[in-house]
Formats: structure tokens, sequence, C-alpha cells
């Protein structure tokens, strides 16, 4: 219990952090009034702005106000669409969802098999092609991949849609080139617990008892591979948070890291602020409870 | 038994003309609003504008034509615009058009949070007569006055705005256009048809879908698997792959929109050696501009010869482009004392045009073949374009400027004004011409200004002028009668599909 | 292992150390590419002619052999900014590497011997920014930081000194405790000829290991926030500027965007094949 209580209190330190870190951050900038008027809007207008948005005041007063807008949910406005940011996050939280738990899907759907097979058959032609399936994941980007993809599966062959989030055809390709990245560590996680786990004892007497591979692996093997796996959960979903950015813009996929991107490309500052700000809340709390259940899985955990 | 087959006939030809399928559409970039003060892009104002109707409207020949107003009437000191209004109109959530709509557009478009809000502020009082008659009061004559009704002044329902306020009413926009507003989400907007629309037989399709995908490459993949049945705003490269496409038809149109590359003689440009005439001729002479049109734009693009474009009000046709000639530049250089040439900063915007990374990188390369070093900015286009007298790039700056009214005149007065938001060049005796075009009401007068106005841009060039773009489309065979105009405006009212 | 010969031991060995021999090649190769580009490269990477723009690479219709892997929308030649977009990539990766490494092995050294409050505040920061997606981090900081090579060496430099702060403090951590660095103490070592002699020596291996991995993580991100608009400035030839104006063209000219992909996954295929190398080594002391 105690560990519960400390590893909360250690999230909620570092969500403050986050917080100071990204109202700063986005500070750095000489001046934030990088705005989307038109041409024909003059400097009374501009000024009217600035005053409007409270960028004339101090810089405290205006961390202040960010503060406290934060703490009731309030994440400003984006100066383009002038419509309030969170409301605009909250839009596309499902589609990234929807891609990274996609992206995850094929990472496990690939990853645990193959990872399994290898560790049952080290040295194999199977586990040398999975390892370099892993390797292949850590060298090409997938913001290359993504266009490959496009190019044979979408526009040379048609079998796919090439953009856009219309049904679950079209979550195919991304999902492919987001979680390709990810495929290593998975793969090799899964075959190294394999590994471990092919010679501790009581598997050994589970073979003698003539079970074939399959029901062994399923019986045995995939249970313990729920904790390793719940342990990396956190992390290869914030890592797929990440990587969306460049999925989303390259896929015209309506989710959170396509409109982080706009919103760059727009000097939208507030929005940028807003989305970081959610991203880092969001990483925490998934680390914090991958951290969590992992402790309660695990119970040894919480008394080291 | 007649009559069963008249009633048969009749139900037929009512179903030929109820609105019918849909029409998807692919919009280069998310519409900042769809509350027509706000609608600050083309991409935007293209979709708004389906929503609303407006006094009177610009046709496809560029004569200002009635729409909600059936006549109107202009008082000799070119002040004074009395409407006759169209009876009988209501607005997509049953409130009738009237005197009052036009006062609250006017109220409403006023906003301070409006990016449009000078083209509402300019009428200084409105005058309701009676429900079906107004009069707009003008401060001074303006030449293009009708022009900006018909493209800004949406009329919006008085009831509805007050209740919902202007955030409101831009996230549910209603009107009392062909189609009216069923959703938005991040990446569409649904509109429908609007069933008791007061043209008859239109709208032709049932629904329309607006998608926003940034991507050309992206778009023009999305017509050919027929995702799309409209995309603009394409390459030519990426057109050329689809000749043969019998899916797909490709329209394209000289868009009336003017590349340039401007100089400052304010702030940053101050003590530049772009203030001396022939250095702005040279740069005019060394950029590979018939390259540029050849190579980037596959020939797809025309070279012109200054601010007013063929088919302007007042075109001079006599005007001949510059031509490519280093060695001359490189002459009028040495002869303005500059013959080591100089180091120069360029602005250039990002992501807002076809192809103009390419032209900017482009421009870069032959400057230097001159002598002229420059250092590229490249900026977001809302960076870009937020700082007044273009304060957040240097002394030279790539951009472009569009017009929807037939003449030049926008632009001229954008650019060229001193004092306005986006003036980089001053220049007291085209300022003073400038000024003339936009307060003569008569057209051939005008004319003649604007052939005077050229004359003087040409010899003393304040930009280089650098070439009209051609837009390019790519419409689904599906489409019948469709036809955009030539500043990209969508108007889909009349358009159906098979 | 019984019975086996003596040639097919080092055959074994040979196999053994074959990636890092690969890895290790092909980065000397590529770091050979980029200094001598000037020499090597056919044409200077911003030399071109809009006449000879978009043209294939050799073996498809079209193409020439005096633009082997074709020429972009300018009529630049792709080869030639290949080889000079390596100078960018690998100068990144480099100094970006030895910025973090220097940084974080310094703060790690000073946290994990002295503890105390220092200790307390850097691993605060450090986990702080671990625990944000690292690309979002990036991108954001790019943006407000601006385009030019030194400005992205300083980001990936000082946010990446974080994971090498991680490494560094752990191991002095666990190695402060050590009957040696006790005996060298009493010796009158002073603390930093004791960090400098005893404790950083001991951390080369995993130190050279987290390097070569985070120099690939580098170059990707490079490339990634290049192909955004937001690394190096746009005429300089990086991959990543490479194959944003590649993408423009993708299903037209496609080579544009093909190459400096290739490229990117090559270099981090040399890093990893080192790093995986030298992994094992240093998991066999």
């Amino acid at each position: 219990m105690r560990y519960f209580v400390t590893r909360s209190l250690q999230s909620l330190l570092l969500l403050a952090g986050a917080l100071v870190l990204v109202f700063f951050l986005v500070r750095l900038t000489g001046d934030p009034v990088a705005l989307m008027l038109p041409k024909e809007a003059d400097a009374a207008q501009r000024e009217a702005f600035r005053q409007a948005m409270g960028l004339d005041q101090p810089l405290l007063v205006q961390f202040g106000r960010y503060f406290l807008g934060v703490l009731q949910g309030d994440l400003g406005r984006s100066l383009r669409s002038q419509q309030a940011n969170l409301e605009l996050i909250l839009e596309r939280l499902p589609a990234t969802l929807e891609l990274a738990l996609g992206a995850f899907a094929f990472i496990l759907l690939l990853a645990l098999p193959l990872g399994l097979m290898a560790g049952m058959y080290p040295g194999s032609l199977l586990d040398r092609l999975a390892l370099g399936l892993a390797f292949a994941g850590q060298v090409v980007p997938n913001f290359w991949l993504g266009m490959l993809l496009i190019l044979w599966f979408a526009v040379g062959l048609g079998w796919l849609p090439s953009f856009g989030r219309d049904g679950p055809a079209s979550l195919v390709l991304p999902a492919v080139a987001l979680g390709f990245g990810g495929l290593g560590q998975m793969l090799r996680l899964t075959r190294t617990a394999t590994l471990e786990a092919r010679s501790a004892d009581y598997l050994r007497t589970a073979r003698a008892k003539g079970l074939g591979p399959l029901s062994l692996a399923l019986r045995h093997l995939l249970p313990n591979l729920a904790i390793p796996l719940v342990s990396v959960a956190g992390l290869q979903l914030t890592y797929l948070l990440g990587g969306s950015v460049y999925i989303e813009t390259i896929f015209a996929w309506p989710g959170l890291g396509g409109l982080l991107n706009t919103a760059i490309q727009d000097a939208d500052f507030p929005l940028v602020q807003a989305i970081t700000l959610f991203i880092a809340c969001f990483a925490i709390g998934l680390q914090l409870i991958s951290d969590l259940l992992y402790a309660w899985l695990d119970p040894r955990i919480q008394h080291r | 038994m007649r009559l069963v087959l008249l009633l048969t006939l009749l139900w037929a030809w009512a179903l030929a003309q109820s609105p019918s399928g849909q029409l998807t559409v692919a919009l280069a970039n998310d519409p900042k609003s769809l509350f027509m003060p706000r609608a600050a892009d083309r991409t935007a104002s293209n979709v708004a504008v389906q929503i609303y109707n407006t006094l009177v409207a610009v046709n496809d020949q560029g004569q200002i034509v009635p729409e909600l107003a059936t006549r109107w009437s202009i008082s000799p000191d070119g002040k004074e615009y009395t409407f006759t209004l169209r009876s009988g109109v209501r607005f997509h959530n049953g409130e009738e058009f009237n005197a009052q709509s036009v006062v609250a557009t006017w109220e409403s478009g006023q906003d301070k949070s409006n990016d449009y809000a000078g083209n509402y502020s300019l009428v200084k009082e409105v005058r309701v007569q009676n429900p079906t008659t107004v009069t707009l009061v003008l401060d001074k004559p303006n030449a293009l006055f009708l022009n900006i009704l018909a493209n800004f002044w949406a009329l919006v329902p008085p009831a509805y705005i007050k209740q919902v306020g202007l955030d409101g009413f831009a996230a549910r926009p209603v009107g009392t256009g062909p189609f009216r507003f069923v959703s938005r989400s991040a990446d569409r907007i649904v509109l429908e048809a609007n069933p008791s629309y007061w043209e008859r037989g239109l709208p032709k399709v049932q629904r329309v879908v607006f998608r926003v995908i940034p991507d050309a490459t992206t778009r023009v993949a999305a017509v050919r698997t027929g995702e799309i049945d409209i995309a603009n705003r394409l390459t030519p490269d990426l057109v050329a792959q689809l000749q043969g496409n019998n899916r797909v038809r490709v329209v394209s149109y000289p868009n009336d929109r003017v590349y340039y590359l401007a100089f400052k003689n304010v702030e940053a440009g101050k003590g530049t050696p772009l203030e001396n005439r022939q250095v702005r001729q040279a740069l005019n002479l060394a950029i590979n501009r018939p390259g540029i049109v050849k190579a980037i734009f596959n020939n797809q693009a025309r070279l012109v010869a200054g601010f007013v474009l063929p088919g302007n009000l007042g075109y001079d046709e006599g005007l001949k482009p510059y031509p490519y000639d280093p060695e001359q530049a490189k002459k009028l250089l040495a002869a303005a004392g500059f013959e080591k040439g100089f180091s120069i900063s360029m602005g250039c915007p990002t992501d807002a045009y076809v192809n103009i990374n390419e032209v900017c990188l482009s421009i870069q390369r032959d400057l230097a073949k001159v002598g002229v070093d420059v250092s590229l900015e490249f900026k977001t286009s809302t960076a870009y374009w937020s700082k007044p007298r273009y304060g957040a790039v240097g002394a030279m700056y790539v951009d472009s400027w569009s017009s929807t009214v037939g003449e030049a005149l926008p632009r001229l007065q954008g650019a060229l004004t001193p004092g306005a938001y986006y003036n980089t060049w001053e220049d007291e005796e085209l300022a003073k011409l400038i000024e003339q075009i936009g307060a003569t009401t008569d057209r051939a007068a005008r004319a003649a200004l604007y052939r005077q106005l050229q004359k003087r841009m040409y010899d003393d060039p304040p930009f280089v002028y650098l070439y009209q773009p051609v837009i390019f489309e790519a419409v689904s065979a599906r489409v019948q009668d469709y036809r955009p105009r030539s500043a990209e405006e969508y108007f889909l009212k009349s358009v159906s599909v098979r | 292992m019984p019975g086996s010969t003596p040639a097919s031991s080092t055959a074994r060995k040979l196999w053994r150390h074959l990636g890092g021999l690969v890895g290790a090649g092909l980065l000397l190769g590529l770091a050979l590419l980029a200094l001598l580009a000037p020499w090597l490269a056919p044409y200077g990477p911003t030399e071109g002619d809009l006449l000879r723009a978009k043209q294939p690479p050799f073996w498809l219709e079209g193409g020439s052999l005096a633009h082997p892997l074709g020429t972009d929308p300018l009529g630049q030649d792709i080869l030639s900014r290949l080889i000079y977009g390596a100078r960018v990539s690998l100068a990144v990766g480099f100094f970006g590497v030895l910025l973090a490494a220097g940084l974080g092995s310094f703060l790690g050294l000073l946290a994990g011997y002295y503890g105390g409050r220092l200790d307390a505040f850097l691993t605060a920061a450090s986990n702080l920014v671990l625990s944000l997606p690292y690309l979002v981090l990036v991108i954001v900081l790019a943006t407000v930081m601006g385009r030019s090579l030194f400005n992205v060496v300083l980001l990936f430099g000082v946010t990446g000194s974080t994971v090498f702060y991680r490494l560094v403090r752990g191991e002095t951590l666990r190695i402060r405790e050590m009957p040696y660095l006790e005996a060298a103490r009493s010796l009158g070592g002073s603390d930093g000829h004791i960090l400098w002699r005893h404790v950083l020596p001991n951390l080369a291996g995993p130190l050279l290991t987290l390097a070569s991995f985070e120099m690939s993580a580098m170059v990707f991100y490079e490339a990634g926030l290049g192909f955004l608009g937001l690394s190096v400035p746009p005429e300089v030839p990086s991959w990543g500027n490479m194959l944003a104006l590649g993408r423009q063209f993708l299903t037209v000219y496609p080579w544009m965007a093909v190459f400096p992909g290739l490229a990117i996954a090559l270099t981090a295929l040399a890093m990893n094949l080192l790093g995986e190398w030298l992994r094992r080594q240093v998991a066999r002391h």
C-alpha cells in the first residue's frame, strides 16, 4: 500500500514539473503573438488581440492564470480556431488512442507468437528471422516506412485506403507503420522470457508429462509473460504517442499528433502548450498505471 | 387512369428534381471558421459560402447580380446604398429573413474578434426603412463596395445569433443558403441540402462532405481511389499522373493571384541596396523565372509583367515580363555600385503555396550567380504574416496576393498603401494613384488609371513579379456542372453527381 | 567446445564479431564519405540546373549515369546531396552524443558520488524529461529554438544527457560502495582523482554501448525533425530535408524520398550493429 501512495505522489510531482516545464518551454521564444490574423488585420487589432490573450501581462501573472486555469480544466483557447483547446484535444483523442492501440495490437500480434517460437527454438532459422525483424524495426524510420506503405499498398496495389480514418481498413497501414518501431523491444522481451521459462523446472516437468509445444506456450508461458509485458506497455504506449506525430501527418489521421504538428506549423502556441501538457499528463498517468499494475501482479516490487 | 399516369409522371419529375447523392470534397487545410467574418482563408470561405446567401452576388462573368436583394440604388454621392429585400426567404432554423438580418450581419461582423471586421465597419450606419427596405451608409465612396457585400456579407439570423453568441454561431452556423450545417469533427464537415431553399430546383446534391487532407499527394491518391470527388491545390506533377485516367477529370484555370518577391524600403529594408532602382531591375533580370515556370511548374504557370493580370480591369498587354538575363543584371548591379554583390535575407512561407519551397530555393541559387548572397528564412505561413510590415522576416520576402473582384485593386491597396498592415514599400506617387483608383467609380476612367499605374510599376519595380499560377483540380467523372472561379471559389449549389 | 578444429573456432569468432565488424566498417565508410564529400561527390550540394530537374535514377527509363540516383525538383544531384547529407546526420549523431554523454556523465558522477540535494534535483529533472514522449519534447523545443545545426546539436545533447545521467548515476552509486574505492579514499585520493581514475573507467563499456544506440536515435530524430521542417535550414542538404522535399513527390518521383530514407536506415543499421556487439562484449566481462 505504501508503494502505491509514494508512487502516486511521485507522479503528482512529475505532473507539477511538467506543468512548469511546458509553460516556459513555449515561452522560450520571443513574441508568442505569432498569430493567424489575416493580412487585412491592422496594428490596433493585433494589440487588442494581445490584450485579450493576456500576453501583455508580466510572465508571473501569466503563469498564475495558466496554473489556475489548468486546475479548473481550462487549457486556454486555440488562436487559430478560437475553440477551447481541451475541446479540440478531446475531440481528437479517440482517433489517437485507436491508432496507438491498433499499433500496440499489431506489435502484440506479431511479437508474441514470433517471440515465443524464437524462444522455444533458439538458434533456429525462425529465431534468426525474428531477431532480424526486431532489428529492422530499430533501423527503419517510421515516417519513411509510412510513405513506403502508402506507395506499395495504397497507390500501387490499391488494397488499403491511403489516408484518413474511415473504418478498420484505414487503420491497417498507419498502425503497422507506427508499431513497426516498437516491435523489437516486445519481441526480445517475449523471447527472453520464453528462454528463461523454458529452462525452469516446472516446464521440464510439464514437458515430461508430454504436453506439446503449443499447449506449453499457452498454459505456462503466456501467463508468465504478463508481468514483463505490463511493465513495458506504458513505455511502449508513450513511445507510440510520440510517433503518432509523424504517422498522423503522413496518413491525414485526425488525431492529437497531427493536431500538434498543425499547431506547430501555425505557430498556435496556446494549442501547442495545451497538447504538450495533455500528452505529458497522459504519459505520466500511463506510466503510473503500468507501474501500479506491475506492482500488483508482482508483489516483490513493493518491498524494493 | 390518366390521373394515375399524371401523378406518376409528376412524382417522377419531383424525384428527378429533389437533391440526391453525396459529394465529397477535399480541403487542403482545416477551415478556420465557418462564420464568414472569421473565415480568413479560401478553404474556410469555400465551405462557409455554401451555407449562406449575400445581398448581391458575383456571377460567373464577374457581374454583380441580385441575390437576397432584388433591387438596389446608389445615391449620387456614392455613399448610400438602398436595397429592396427578397421576401418569403427563411433561415435554416425557420427565422424569417428581413431588414433586421442585415442589421444583425452588420453588427456581428464588426466584432473585434473577427478577422475581417473592417469589411463590416466601413458601413457607418444601417437604416431600416421597412422590413424589406434597408439603406447602408458609407463614410466615403468605395468602388468595390458591392463586391465586398458579395464576398463577405453572409446574412445571419438575428434571434439565433443573439441566443448562442458568436462562438456558438461559428460552431453551428445557420444561414439561408443552399446547404445547411449538419456536423463538424476533426477531419470532416458535413452539410445537407436545404429542403426549403428559395432558388427553385437547387441544390442538386443531398449531402456535401468536406474532408481535410493537407497533403497534395494524398489528395490525388484519394481522387484516384474514388474516396474524394473534388480536390484542388494540386501540383502539375501530380496532375500529370491523372492523364489517361477516365474516372478523373482535371480542371485547370489561371488563378487571379500574383506571386512576387517583395522588397522593403521601411524598417529592415532601410539603407539596403534594394532602395536603388537599378538593383531592383537587376533582381528582376537575375531570377530564372522562365526556368521556374518550365521546370517547377511544368509550364503550368504564366510569367507576369506586373500586379494587374490578364482579365483584370485595365490590363496592359503591351508590357512584357522582364527576361532572364543574368549578364545584364550584373551590369546593372555594377552600375549601381554593387559589382561585388551584397548579402541580404529573404523570407519564404513554407506551407501555404504549391511548390513554394522549390521556388524559394531556386531564387536563392539564381541570385548567388550574380553575386547576391541570400540567406533564406523559411517560416510557416501564420508566423510569416503575424507581424505588421512583415516584421517576422528580413528585407526581401516571397508573397502572393489574390483578388476576387476581377481587378487588382485589393492587392494594390494592401501592398502599397503606406501604413497598411502589410505595406513594406512606400512610394507616394504609387499610393496616390491607387487611392485615386479606389475613389473612381467610373470603370473606363479606372481602367485608364490602371494602365498608368502598370507602366510606373514596370519601370521602377517595387517587386520582382514572379508568376501567375494555374490551379489544378481533380474532379471525379461522376460530378456534373462544377465550375470553380478564378480565385479558387467553389459554388456547389448547381453541382450534381451521377 | 570439444572436437572443434582451430579453423572452425576462428570462423566462429569471426561470425560472433561479424555484426560489430560490419557496423564499424559501415560507420567508418559513412564518416569517410562525410569528411571527403567535396572530393567524392560528383556535384556540389546546391549545384544544378532547373532544366535537368526530376530525372530518375540511371536504371529507370529517362535516367542517365550523369546522375546515378537521379535529380531533385531543383535539378540537384541526389547522390551528391546524400553524400553531403551524411555530414549533417553524423555531425548531429556524433556531437549530440558527445555533448549528451559529457554532460550526462559529469552530472551523473556528481549526483551519484555526492548525493544530497543536487542529486535529488537532477534526478527529478531527468525523470521529468524521461517521463514525456521524447519526440513531442524535441519537436516543441525545435520549434521554439529555430533552425540551425548548432541548435539541433544543443537540443539533442541536452535532452539526450538524461539517459546518460541515469546510467552513470546508477553505476556510480553502485561503485561508490565497493571496497577498492574505500581503499583509494583511505589512501587519501581526492574526489576528482577517484572519480576519474576509478569510477569512470568502470563505466566505459556501458557508456560506449549506450552512446552507439543514442547516436542512432539522434540520427533518427534529426531526420524526423527535418521531415517536419524543424531541423537545419532548408537549403542545407540533410537527409531529413531531402525526405521532406521528396515526400511532396512521393507518388510521382518516388526516388526523391526513397534514397534518403535508405541512407537513414543504413546509418541506423551501422550504429545498432555496433551497439549490439558492444553490448555483448560488455556483458561478457
